[in-house]
């Protein structure tokens, strides 16, 4: 008499979530739920990139995209040396920094450029989300004031503080997506920080 | 796996600093992500589908006009004409033309037509035969011509010439010439 398996024997019968290599493999083979597998996992991750990069959330979506369609037409150049995260983060970002550069001389062709910021409207253009725990904690004021000087920061500074503040990323797949070292990318990001914290101070904002 | 700082550690200001920055791009994708890259991966998969059920049909349509069309201009380039049947109609068609005087400024190109004597050969060959052949496209049957009867002609008889019967008028007479003698020369001064 067979008797009902018990939870645990279920639990370690099921299948597991195939790996990213295995949905490589698979879509390479031609199998497009399994690429669209890669799309689910991965769309957060690639439309926060592109949103960090281009500061518009319709421009993000088109950028995440594109950034996909891409990196499908290019499946087959994948080996697998890197994972399949970092490498669809650096197609996302090249297509995005493109982006930002057209959308950068369409703002100048029709704007005066402005030799304060470097490229602020991006950047105040990133929508305001929903507020977090910590944010709600902040007086409004001070969160624009942090916005426009974010806005006024360097790009390589203000990319790797967006990219790193995001919490969507390690610090190997931001520098691999930057194509910088580490070390550099954590430089960059404490500069940001410090840069930050001299404007606000300026502006009558106490450090703590 | 070395993970960026972000708030809940560091100074206040850090914290701020973070919460401002992660709030900047803490926002969800659309959530037809998936549906609109799969619909644009798959586009191309679709016109080429589009492209084969339009070229296709297109491609077999030409082939049976080919198909219907090229044999029977193959078969007539290639096949050698006989002489029974081509022959006494192009005897028939191209004798009226050789009889009849053509039109000044006649434009239509006259058929080529075979030596006379050739032709008539042809034609005895044929009647001798006894094969009746059936005209194409129901054309008119013209009898082959009956062979002439020979001409006699006599040969030219001219009559001969004697020198009896030759007679000359007798020679006129001249008158004499006189001429008168030159004056004497006075010589030279």
């Amino acid at each position: 008499m067979r008797t009902a398996p018990s939870i645990d024997s279920v639990t370690a019968t099921a299948p597991a979530d195939p790996t990213d290599l295995s949905l490589v493999r698979r879509a390479q083979a031609g199998d497009l739920d399994a690429f669209g597998a890669l799309v689910e996992r991965n769309r957060r991750a690639v439309y926060r990139a592109a949103l960090a990069a281009v500061g518009s959330a319709a421009e993000a979506d088109d950028v995440a995209q594109e950034a996909f369609v891409a990196a499908f037409q290019k499946l087959g150049s994948f080996r697998g040396e890197a994972s399949f995260k970092t490498w669809l983060l650096t197609i996302t970002w090249n297509r995005a920094i493109d982006r930002r550069k057209s959308v950068a001389r369409w703002m100048r062709r029709i704007a005066a450029p402005s030799n304060e910021t470097d490229d602020p409207d991006v950047v105040e253009r990133l929508p305001a989300a929903a507020p977090s725990h910590e944010a709600e904690l902040i007086a409004s004021d001070l969160r624009q004031q942090i916005r426009a000087s974010i806005a006024t920061l360097p790009r390589k500074l203000r990319d790797a503080l967006l990219l790193a503040a995001s919490g969507e990323y390690s610090y190997d797949e931001i520098a691999r997506m930057l194509d910088i070292p580490i070390g550099t990318l954590k430089w960059r990001v404490s500069e940001a920080r410090r840069v930050l914290k001299e404007k606000l101070a300026a502006q009558g904002y106490e450090r703590g | 796996m070395d993970e960026p700082r972000t708030e809940g550690r560091g100074s206040l200001t850090d914290r701020v600093i973070d919460a401002v920055a992660k709030a900047m791009t803490d926002v969800e994708p659309h959530a037809d992500l998936r549906a609109r890259v799969m619909a644009r991966i798959d586009e191309p998969r679709r016109r080429r589908v589009a492209w084969t059920w339009i070229v296709g049909p297109v491609a077999a349509a030409a082939l049976v006009v080919l198909a219907i069309v090229l044999p029977p201009l193959m078969r007539t380039r290639s096949s050698p004409p006989t002489p029974v049947r081509t022959m006494p109609i192009e005897r028939t068609v191209a004798s009226p033309t050789r009889d009849v005087p053509t039109p000044i400024g006649a434009i239509a190109p006259v058929p080529p037509v075979a030596p006379a004597r050739h032709a008539r050969a042809r034609t005895a060959a044929v009647r001798d035969s006894g094969i009746v052949v059936e005209p194409p496209h129901g054309g008119v049957v013209v009898e082959a011509l009956q062979a002439h009867e020979p001409i006699s002609i006599a040969p030219v008889q001219r009559p001969a010439v004697r020198v009896a019967d030759v007679t000359v008028a007798p020679l006129a007479e001249l008158a004499p010439l006189e001429v008168e003698p030159l004056p004497a020369s006075r010589g030279r001064d």
